[in-house]
C-alpha cells in the first residue's frame, strides 16, 4: 500500500469516511476508473484541499499500477468527489464506536481516526486492524503513538501471517485473525457498549466479521460495512 | 486530461461492448451498506402496495407457485465492475401484478428490503418483463450475500437498483429517492449513459 496526497484545484469539503473517483485516460483514449477512500482527515489542508489517498497494489490492477509504477510527483490525475456518504463519522459522544478495518480498509477508517483527534473528539474509540505481517500496519507509528497518548483510543492490531517471536517486544498486538473470541473480549473491556460499528476491507473480510458481531447480538443497523470487491 | 504513462490492462477483448467506465469481472463482488441480511424463507414474504394500500402479499411458496421465469443478462456495478453472462430464474413483477389482479399504476416504485435498504425506479422499469424477483442464480438457490433467499433484479439498470433481500414494492405517484439516491447517487441510474451520480 502506498499513500499518495493529490492537491485539489478548489476548496472541496468532504466527510471522513468518503471517497473520490479517479479516471485515468491512456494516450489512445481508453479509460479506466477506480474509487478510493481519502484517508487524511477533512482538517488536514483546507483552501484549497489536498487530500491522501491509500492506495493497495493489486494485482493484474490497470489503476493501482499506474499509481505504484509510473505516477510521477507533479503529474495531474483527474478526480471526481467527494462521493458517499454511508460510510462516514460524526462524533456521537458519549457512546464508545468501533471500528474494524482489513488491510486497506483501513483508509476511510484512518479519516475518520484523524478527523476524532482534530476535533479533540474524546468518545472512545476501538480500533481492531487486520492485517499479513507487521511490514503492513501502515500508519503503525502514527496508531500507536495515538494509543499511547489519548486514553480513550484503544488498539488491537492482529496479525494473520506473523507469529509472536518476530513481533515480540510489540504492545497492541494479537497473533490471529480477528474472530468472534477476540470481537466479544475486546468490546468486553469497553464501559458501555458501542453505539455503532463500522467495518472496512475485502468483501469476505467484512462479511466474516459483520456476522461474528450479529451473532455476538450487535443491532442489525448499528453495524455500516464498506466492502471493498472484489 | 491524458495521463501519457498510463496504457491499460483491462481493454474489453472482442465481443459485446460494456457500458462506458465499466470494466469485466469474471468473479461476483459483494457490496452492501450493511451486514448481509439473515432472512428465513420460511419467514419471507413479500408484498405489493399501491400508496399506502397493500394489494398482494406473497410467501416463498407463493413465488414459486407462480410462472416462472429464465433471464440471461448482463451486470453493471456502479463501483465499476460488469458481469457477463449471468443466469437467473425467479418471476417477473408482471407475473405478480397479475396474480393479485391488478394493472401497475404509472409513476415509481419504491423497492424496500429486509434490513432497510430502499431504492427508487419508474414503474416503467419494473414492468413488461423488465423486473424480476429472483431465487435461483446459477442453478443454485440465491446466496444470502447476493441478496437470498428473494432479491429483485432490474439488470438494465446500475445494480443498485435490483435490491437485495426484498420485502416489498410499493407504487407512487411522485419520484423519491432511496438510500443511495440520498447519498448523492443518480435518480435513474442507466449505465449506458453512465447515470452513476445525480447530475450525471
Amino acid at each position: 500500500m502506498k499513500l499518495f496526497t493529490l492537491e485539489l484545484p478548489i476548496n472541496t469539503p468532504f466527510r471522513a469516511g468518503q471517497h473520490f473517483d479517479v479516471r485515468l485516460t491512456a494516450p489512445d483514449g481508453y479509460q479506466a476508473q477506480r474509487s478510493y477512500s481519502v484517508s487524511s482527515s477533512p482538517e488536514l489542508s483546507a483552501n484549497p484541499t489536498s487530500i491522501e489517498l491509500a492506495i493497495e497494489l493489486i494485482s493484474d490492477g490497470e489503476v493501482s499500477s499506474y499509481f505504484h509504477e509510473a505516477v510521477e510527483l507533479g503529474d495531474k490525475i483527474e478526480l471526481r468527489g467527494p462521493i458517499g456518504g454511508h460510510f462516514t463519522w460524526s462524533p456521537i459522544a458519549p457512546k464508545p464506536v468501533v471500528m474494524i478495518a482489513g488491510g486497506s480498509g483501513i483508509a476511510p477508517i484512518m479519516s475518520m481516526i484523524r478527523h476524532r483527534s482534530a476535533i479533540a473528539e474524546k468518545a472512545p474509540l476501538l480500533l481492531m486492524f487486520s492485517v499479513r505481517t507487521e511490514a503492513d500496519i501502515i500508519f503503525a507509528t502514527e496508531l500507536e503513538s495515538l494509543a499511547v497518548n489519548d486514553p480513550n483510543f484503544h488498539l488491537i492490531i492482529a496479525l494473520t501471517r506473523s507469529d509472536e517471536i518476530t513481533s515480540s517486544h510489540r504492545p497492541m498486538r494479537q497473533f490471529s485473525r480477528i474472530n468472534r473470541a477476540m470481537i466479544e473480549s475486546a468490546l468486553s473491556n469497553l464501559a458501555v457498549p458501542p453505539s455503532h460499528t463500522y467495518i472496512c476491507g475485502g468483501s469476505s473480510f467484512v462479511e466474516a466479521i459483520a456476522n461474528h458481531l450479529l451473532d455476538l447480538g450487535a443491532p442489525n443497523n448499528s453495524i455500516s460495512t464498506e466492502r471493498f470487491g472484489p | 486530461m491524458i495521463n501519457n504513462k498510463f496504457f491499460g490492462r483491462k481493454r474489453p477483448e472482442q465481443g459485446r461492448p460494456i457500458p462506458p467506465g465499466q470494466y469485466l469481472e469474471d468473479g461476483f463482488p459483494v457490496l452492501s451498506a450493511g451486514p448481509t441480511q439473515r432472512v428465513d424463507k420460511a419467514t419471507w414474504n413479500f408484498s405489493i402496495e399501491i400508496g399506502d394500500v397493500t394489494v398482494g402479499t406473497w410467501t416463498w411458496d407463493d413465488l414459486n407457485a407462480l410462472p416462472q421465469t429464465d433471464l440471461h443478462t448482463d451486470l453493471h456495478c456502479v463501483t465499476k465492475w460488469s458481469k457477463q453472462d449471468t443466469d437467473w430464474r425467479g418471476v417477473t413483477i408482471d407475473a405478480l401484478l397479475a396474480n393479485a389482479g391488478i394493472e401497475a399504476p404509472g409513476g415509481f416504485v419504491m423497492a424496500s428490503s429486509y434490513g432497510g435498504y430502499t431504492t427508487n425506479v419508474p414503474t416503467a422499469d419494473v414492468i413488461d418483463g423488465k423486473g424480476l424477483l429472483v431465487h435461483t442464480y446459477d442453478g443454485e438457490p440465491l446466496e444470502a450475500e447476493h441478496g437470498g433467499p428473494v432479491r429483485l433484479l432490474i439488470p438494465h439498470l446500475y445494480l443498485w437498483k435490483s435490491a437485495k433481500w426484498i420485502r416489498s414494492l410499493k407504487f407512487m405517484d411522485k419520484d423519491e429517492p432511496g438510500f443511495w439516491e440520498r447519498y448523492g447517487y443518480h435518480m435513474y441510474g442507466d449505465p449506458w449513459r453512465e447515470q452513476r451520480y445525480t447530475n450525471d
